[in-house]
């Protein structure tokens, strides 16, 4: 029961960041307990996102959400339910409606306006945005690739060093890997011993071509700055198109043709 | 170019505004407006999208077979709720142009425009594109691993929700990569389904003072761009993955059924014709929920909840029952597919 209540509370303050958006909703939500007239739209801005956040931590809820649905991982949509900006905003408009004077009207906005950005943090900073390069918006490195190795009429299969598995089958469906994204998650519990090669601080030559062409790949892209004991030309694979920051080894023996 | 734009005004504005027009004509004048009408038709597409892809991945038909289907039936129920609706096109309820709402437009065009100059290194479009991308250039629908391109058996967990496979329909309609479309199209789309939404919540919450119906919408663009606080929130799904199918149900299906919660306490309170209206909530919260489901699987564990809890609170307010049958009532189309989606598959 105590790990449950814990979950909760750890979801809500994680969605919470740095706590000033939770108080600020916390205080619209007693502001219209006690002010909203309209009983309808109490029941709706204040009563119902309270019975929401109760709900969240009856420690039954998690424990079928997690144990019942298996949707542990994605616990904290729940919140989503709670229409929290909506609420904070409402309260402060009808607060400011209260007040006489114009100007202290426009302080009270620009304090809100103000606990908002600093009890918040910039969509537009979150580490996940890159500038893009291209419309696709996938790395332009991946579309450069993808290009050289795409033969018309047919599928290729290729390995790819870490950074570009996610994007490569959002741009192309004609290249197929040995692993995806889906190896690249740790806590998803999926391996691949080709994988595990590729992500080596140093990769066995021998190991690699020989699991890449177990796997029927014909290309193996690597980061120029990647180290490989020996040269994948000794094992039978030969440079076949090189980038600013790539190269591409196409397996001789296994050469994709129209 | 000119072809993908004519497409694009033809499936992505046309069709959409037509669906919404017959349902929106059921409501309230004040509460007609172009913009509600245009998200009503969204959420209708994406549930009769639902409705069709479920059989269609029964009984293994092709993407394009599923695309022609749903145009056809998409493009005629379009042009009969129009017909059915077009007289009210006239008393549509505009906004009010003043300072507070320019500002409001502003906010949400500049969102617009830097959806398109930035990139997002989410590892979740492996999936969500990689399916768009299978379905648009393979013509398959869940038979091959998104994240790998090999055959693989049906991901039972996540085909219920053909989000991606909406995308590449979406795609497919304007004749561009899946990529361009979620990144450029679809989410500046989303953007803008999403304020319209906030701003309808305004309008009803502040009737009587349009301007503080923009103010309200001003502090949500605010509290958007500044929602960053964790990986969790719905404002970060907003900015980071518009046009995931998560995104869309935190930041579309459940603002607008925050808005027909708000719709059904005040139209419990003036109760004039409300049993047609009634029916119109019933059939606009059926379509919320499946709306939610086409975009993600968690949706149909957050709508129903929510229209639930908050039509008792309707209830309860009111001191009426019907508020909650209703949603009960409209419960029941996700719940009999999701159960249906569990024997069949």
């Amino acid at each position: 029961m105590v790990t449950y209540l814990k979950q909760s509370l750890d979801t809500v303050l994680a969605f919470g960041g740095n706590g000033l958006l939770l108080l600020y909703f916390l205080v619209a939500v007693v502001f219209l307990l006690v002010t909203e007239k309209d009983r309808g739209i109490r029941k709706l801005m204040a009563e119902y996102p309270m019975v929401i956040l109760l709900i969240f931590f009856i420690p039954l809820f998690p424990y079928l959400v997690c144990n019942v649905f298996h949707e542990g991982e994605t616990f904290y949509r729940f919140l989503w339910l709670i229409p929290m900006s909506a609420v904070s905003t409402y309260a402060t408009i009808v607060f400011m409606e209260k007040i006489k004077f114009k100007w202290l009207k426009f302080v009270i906005g620009a304090v809100a306006l103000i606990c908002i950005a600093i009890g918040g943090n910039p969509g537009y900073q979150s580490p996940v945005m890159i500038p893009a390069t291209n419309a696709y918006q996938i790395p332009e490195q991946v579309i450069e690739l993808c290009d050289a190795m795409n033969v018309p009429g047919r599928e290729v299969e290729a390995v790819f060093p870490h950074e570009l598995v996610p994007y490569v089958r959002q741009y192309t469906p004609y290249i197929k890997m040995p692993y995806g994204y889906e190896t690249l998650v740790a806590r998803w519990g999926f391996t691949d011993d080709l994988e595990y090669e590729m992500l080596n601080d140093v990769s066995n030559a021998e190991n690699l071509t020989g699991l890449a062409r177990e796997r029927g790949c014909h290309y193996i892209v690597l980061n120029k700055n990647h180290y490989v004991d020996k040269s994948l030309t000794d094992y039978g694979f030969e440079v076949f198109f090189e980038t600013e920051g790539y190269i591409v080894y196409v397996d001789s023996s296994n050469i994709p043709k129209c | 170019m000119i072809l993908n734009v004519v497409l694009g005004i033809l499936w992505l504005i046309a069709v959409p505004f037509g669906l919404g027009i017959f349902p929106c004509s059921y409501l309230q004048k004040k509460y007609r407006s172009p913009g509600m009408i245009f998200v009503v038709g969204y959420l209708i597409m994406m549930a009769l999208f639902e409705c069709e892809y479920l059989p269609a991945l029964f009984f293994k038909a092709d993407f394009r077979t599923l695309c022609l289907i749903f145009r056809l039936s998409a493009g005629f129920l379009s042009f009969s709720f129009l017909l059915l609706g077009w007289r009210d096109i006239k008393s549509l309820t505009f906004p009010k142009i003043h300072p507070l709402f320019i500002v409001f437009i502003i906010l949400v065009v500049l969102q617009c425009v830097a959806r398109w100059f930035q990139g997002v290194t989410d590892g979740d479009d492996a999936f969500f594109l990689g399916t768009a991308v299978n379905s648009y250039f393979g013509n398959s629908m869940y038979v091959l691993d998104p994240y790998t391109g090999f055959e693989t058996g049906l991901d039972v967990r996540h085909a219920i929700s053909p989000g991606g496979v909406f995308l590449a329909f979406l795609s497919d309609c304007i004749k561009l990569h899946p990529a361009i479309t979620a990144h450029i199209v679809y989410a500046d789309i989303l953007l803008i389904l999403h304020y319209i939404v906030y701003y309808g919540i305004g309008r009803i919450l502040f009737e009587k003072k349009e301007e503080n119906a923009a103010l309200f919408a001003c502090f949500i663009c605010v509290f958007d761009v500044f929602g960053n606080v964790s990986f969790f929130t719905g404002a970060t799904f907003l900015l980071t993955r518009t046009w995931q199918g998560k995104s869309v149900i935190a930041n579309l299906c459940i603002p607008f059924a925050f808005w027909l919660l708000l719709l059904l306490v005040k139209e419990e309170e003036t109760g004039k014709q409300w049993r047609q209206k009634r029916l119109i909530y019933g059939i606009l919260s059926a379509c919320t929920m499946l709306a939610a489901l086409t975009n993600a699987t968690t949706g149909v564990l957050l709508l129903p909840p929510m229209f639930l809890i908050g039509s008792a609170a309707v209830a309860i307010a009111r001191k009426k029952i019907s508020p909650v049958v209703v949603s009960m009532i409209a419960v029941l189309p996700v719940g009999i597919l999701a159960l249906l989606y569990k024997i069949c598959f």
